[in-house]
């Protein structure tokens, strides 16, 4: 059993300069040995490495601190006004420094009025904690809580500095009248017109137009070639069929005609003769 | 005319303070390993230990425009770290602190030198955390920080804002009460190592 009882057993626990008093009196000592060793042990846990995920989630810290800082900033403003608000509470100035968080109790503090005014989601955070506060209850209302819980949780993006602070108005204003003056000194050289400046703007402008009109006839010049020669194709397979036709529906008009007691070669060369009386045949065939 | 030498700690603190990505990166690696292991000692769990020095690092983040530079900035830290590392340690030593921490422990020394000894130093390292949940809270963690964290005395008294004779008195109690636990644990588990398994050498002071 390990004891207490051993005068020297503060000497087992020497610092450094003292190393070889506690090694002497360990090799005496079996139960300040013991007891060293088995602290030794404990304390020989290798140093774990570092995560490179823990490693990413510290970094990141600037950003979570920014909402943090949003948020205690906006608590004290709802803080004050609701200390100034309650009758018979303390007023904000009267309030001990140590009673309250160091951002709580700074008075007249105008950097969260600045910064409600600029970070909209701020503002309805604002809006929601002090309709809390007016509430004065303990429990958040549940409309109260569905509106919070409809704020964002991460801050928007931070805006330009100069819409925030107007001290840069100034200096905006001189630089932009600067490259105004900068500006109206060349315009004459840069916006001159001249007849020649006409002229040639417009050949240049002929010149595209032409070139676009070239390109569009050509190109409708070969589909008209290409669709020429398809039909050709066509009409080359197809001859003998067409002059078939042809050649049937002349044989079946002649009969026609000779049916008719026509001659169909005097009606060929324009020489006409009375309207012959329509027979039975005839109206067979209209009606066919 | 000699000029004051800056202080470096002060002068990272106040850039890592006005937001530069550099400054903040650069206290992630000088700090963020040690942080790390203590709230590693603290918590006896690699997730609790990662939540615990996230939480540490925003607080460190929120108050470096305190900073004066009169102590280093580690034990500064360190100080800020405190009470997030008490009222986590109060939080985890009733539920689980040592099982896993002795798993965790067997599973990163299996894998060389002598199964054995590998096996006594961590049945030591769990009698030892055993001890400390038994322990009040101040004294346990004056142990921890000095013997098994290795602070020195100076880190120790930034830390608990105290002078050094209190450190070193405190320090004194705590190893003696930790002995007196440790030893009924010990005879509670029957556990002999091979150092000590005569029992007149053990009883004999």
């Amino acid at each position: 059993m390990l004891t207490t009882e051993c005068t020297d057993f503060r000497v087992a626990f020497s610092p450094q300069d003292r190393a070889s008093a506690a090694s002497d009196h360990r090799a005496q000592c079996a139960a300040c040995d013991a007891y060293a060793r088995r602290l030794e042990d404990a304390a020989a846990e290798p140093a774990k490495p570092f995560s490179s995920s823990l490693k990413a989630r510290l970094a990141a810290i600037p950003q979570l601190a920014l909402g943090c800082d949003d948020i205690d900033t906006l608590y004290a403003v709802t803080r004050q006004r609701a200390l100034g608000a309650r009758p018979g509470a303390a007023r904000p100035s009267a309030v001990r420094p140590n009673a309250v968080r160091p951002n709580a109790a700074r008075p007249n503090d105008t950097s969260a009025h600045a910064h409600l005014l600029a970070c909209r989601r701020c503002r309805d955070l604002y809006g929601c904690l002090h309709d809390a506060m007016v509430e004065g209850r303990q429990a958040l209302p549940a409309k109260l809580f569905e509106r919070l819980r409809q704020i964002s949780r991460n801050p928007p993006p931070k805006l330009p500095i100069w819409v925030l602070d107007g001290r840069y108005a100034t200096a905006i204003c001189y630089l932009l009248t600067a490259v105004l003056v900068l500006l109206a000194s060349d315009a004459s050289a840069r916006f001159q017109v001249t007849p020649e400046v006409v002229s040639a703007r417009a050949s240049t402008w002929l010149d595209d137009r032409l070139d676009d009109s070239s390109l569009w006839i050509g190109g409708v010049g070969e589909q008209l070639q290409q669709s020429f020669d398809s039909s050709r194709v066509w009409l080359v397979e197809h001859r003998d069929k067409i002059r078939q036709t042809t050649d049937d529906r002349a044989a079946r008009l002649e009969d026609r005609f000779r049916s008719l007691n026509l001659d169909p070669r005097r009606w060929l060369d324009g020489e006409t003769s009375p309207d012959p009386q329509p027979t039975e045949g005839d109206s067979d065939d209209r009606e066919n | 005319m000699p000029s004051t030498p800056p202080n470096p700690d002060l002068f990272l603190a106040r850039r890592a303070a006005k937001g530069d990505p550099a400054a903040w990166d650069q206290v992630i690696e000088l700090y963020g390993e040690r942080i790390y292991n203590l709230a590693l000692r603290f918590t006896g769990q690699t997730a609790e230990a990662e939540d615990l020095t996230q939480d540490i690092f925003l607080k460190l983040y929120r108050q470096l425009d305190r900073y004066r530079g009169d102590v280093p900035l580690m034990a500064w830290a360190l100080r800020l770290s405190r009470n997030l590392c008490i009222d986590r340690y109060r939080h985890l030593r009733s539920r689980h602190f040592g099982q896993t921490l002795g798993e965790e422990t067997l599973a990163v020394l299996a894998a060389e030198g002598d199964p054995q000894r590998h096996y006594q130093q961590a049945e030591n390292r769990r009698l030892v955390h055993r001890a400390l949940a038994k322990m009040s809270d101040g004294q346990a963690m004056v142990v921890m920080l000095r013997d098994l964290q290795g602070f020195t005395y100076e880190e120790m008294a930034t830390y608990f804002e105290v002078p050094i004779g209190t450190v070193k008195s405190r320090l004194n109690r705590a190893r003696q009460q930790l002995v007196t636990i440790l030893g009924g644990l010990v005879d509670d588990s029957n556990v002999s190592t091979s150092q000590d398994s005569d029992p007149a050498q053990v009883l004999s002071c």
